[in-house]
């Protein structure tokens, strides 16, 4: 790194303070519910560390705690991620430069807040003049300090969660710190009203068919709130935020 | 856990690490020869909501190990701790408020009700 480079990737890191205690407070919360769940101490430090990706973990556990097949929770997983998928297509725009694998490792790296921080920093992707003033790739290195502040501090607090959790009694019942979470995530989805009603469809359908094999009920839960979100989904929308 | 147990939790770890792959650099892996009609964002748009959604439903509303809705009943302390938690949140729209009251009422609930 470059005395630039490290600067700017020292900046990241400080940034991304200023979101520490929410990340905190997530990431002690998805180490409790996963200590909690079937998992073992290693399964649950191994999930953290390799997978990642919070509200998809909290997704699985009632799924892997009932033995759904894998390929259910695979494709939970996946519907839980797809927000991700829209910001890739943010990512690409910005940093097409890299090469792909770097870009792929980027990629993993990149969350709800180093994505939302980079974007609040650097509304768009470099122009051909910026490009060109910008040899070290310093808006690369301010993402990595954001990453790196992201995972350090998310991989602390998980573990410590897990491991504080796992020394408390089951019956103390909190693994109900999973679906307390799970709200939490959700709330803020709900801001408009054909949101509220997928979110309703999905709710019903669930239940409902709870007793049909394999946990398919998940995966006709999602097919039934598309559908319903689609329909009502008519008014001019603000576009998607990259 | 068996070792069958366990090897399926390890293939499944291994399946959600290539999710989040996957997911995370979606468009970074097709480049930019593919591009997403409008349609199609919109129509993704409330998939993670929903399947959020359709985890939850049935964590707040049934038994645990339940086979199907005849089980319903409001002696579930599951179904006072997540009223308590979403009024929480409604009017706090903050984590910490929103998991203290949901799990006092559902640890409450448990007693009350058990």
């Amino acid at each position: 790194m470059t005395p630039a480079q490290r600067q700017e990737f020292i900046y990241g890191l400080k940034d991304m303070s200023h979101s520490a205690v929410t990340i905190v407070t997530w990431s002690v919360v998805t180490g409790i519910a996963m200590a909690k769940s079937t998992l073992t101490v290693q399964q649950a430090i191994a999930m953290s560390l390799l997978v990642y990706a919070g509200s998809a973990q909290l997704a699985a556990l009632p799924l892997i705690a009932l033995g759904a097949p894998i390929w259910v929770i695979l494709v939970t997983s996946f519907m839980v991620n797809l927000r991700f998928v829209i910001f890739s297509l943010g990512l690409q725009a910005h940093f097409s430069y890299l090469s792909t694998w770097r870009r792929i490792l980027l990629g993993y790296f990149t969350t709800d807040f180093s994505y939302l921080a980079h974007i609040k920093r650097f509304p768009k992707p470099e122009t051909k003049a910026e490009k060109a003033a910008d040899p070290e790739h310093l808006r690369l290195y301010r993402m990595m300090g954001f990453q790196a502040a992201n995972w350090i501090s998310w991989q602390v607090a998980s573990i410590t969660g897990i491991l504080l959790a796992s020394q408390i009694p089951n019956d103390w019942g909190l693994e109900f710190a999973g679906p307390v979470a799970l709200i939490v995530i959700i709330g803020p989805m709900l801001d408009r009203t054909s949101a509220k009603w997928a979110a309703v469809t999905a709710g019903a359908v669930a239940v409902m068919t709870y007793g049909i094999p394999y946990r398919l009920n998940i995966i006709l839960a999602i097919g039934a709130a598309l559908f319903v979100g689609m329909i009502l989904d008519k008014s001019p929308k603000e576009r998607v935020v990259l | 856990m068996s070792d069958e147990a366990s090897m399926k939790i390890a293939y499944l770890i291994i399946g959600m690490v290539v999710v989040t792959f996957l997911t995370r650099s979606f468009f970074v892996l097709l480049g930019s020869r593919i591009k997403i009609s409008e349609w199609g964002l919109e129509t993704i748009r409330y998939a993670p909501l929903a399947a959020l959604i359709a985890i939850l439903a049935p964590e707040i509303f049934l038994p645990v190990g339940a086979s199907s809705i005849a089980e319903f009943n409001l002696r579930l302390p599951n179904i006072w701790g997540g009223i308590a938690a979403l009024i929480a949140f409604y009017f706090s729209r903050r984590m910490i408020p929103t998991l203290l009251i949901g799990m006092a009422i559902y640890t409450a609930a448990r007693f009350w009700l058990a």
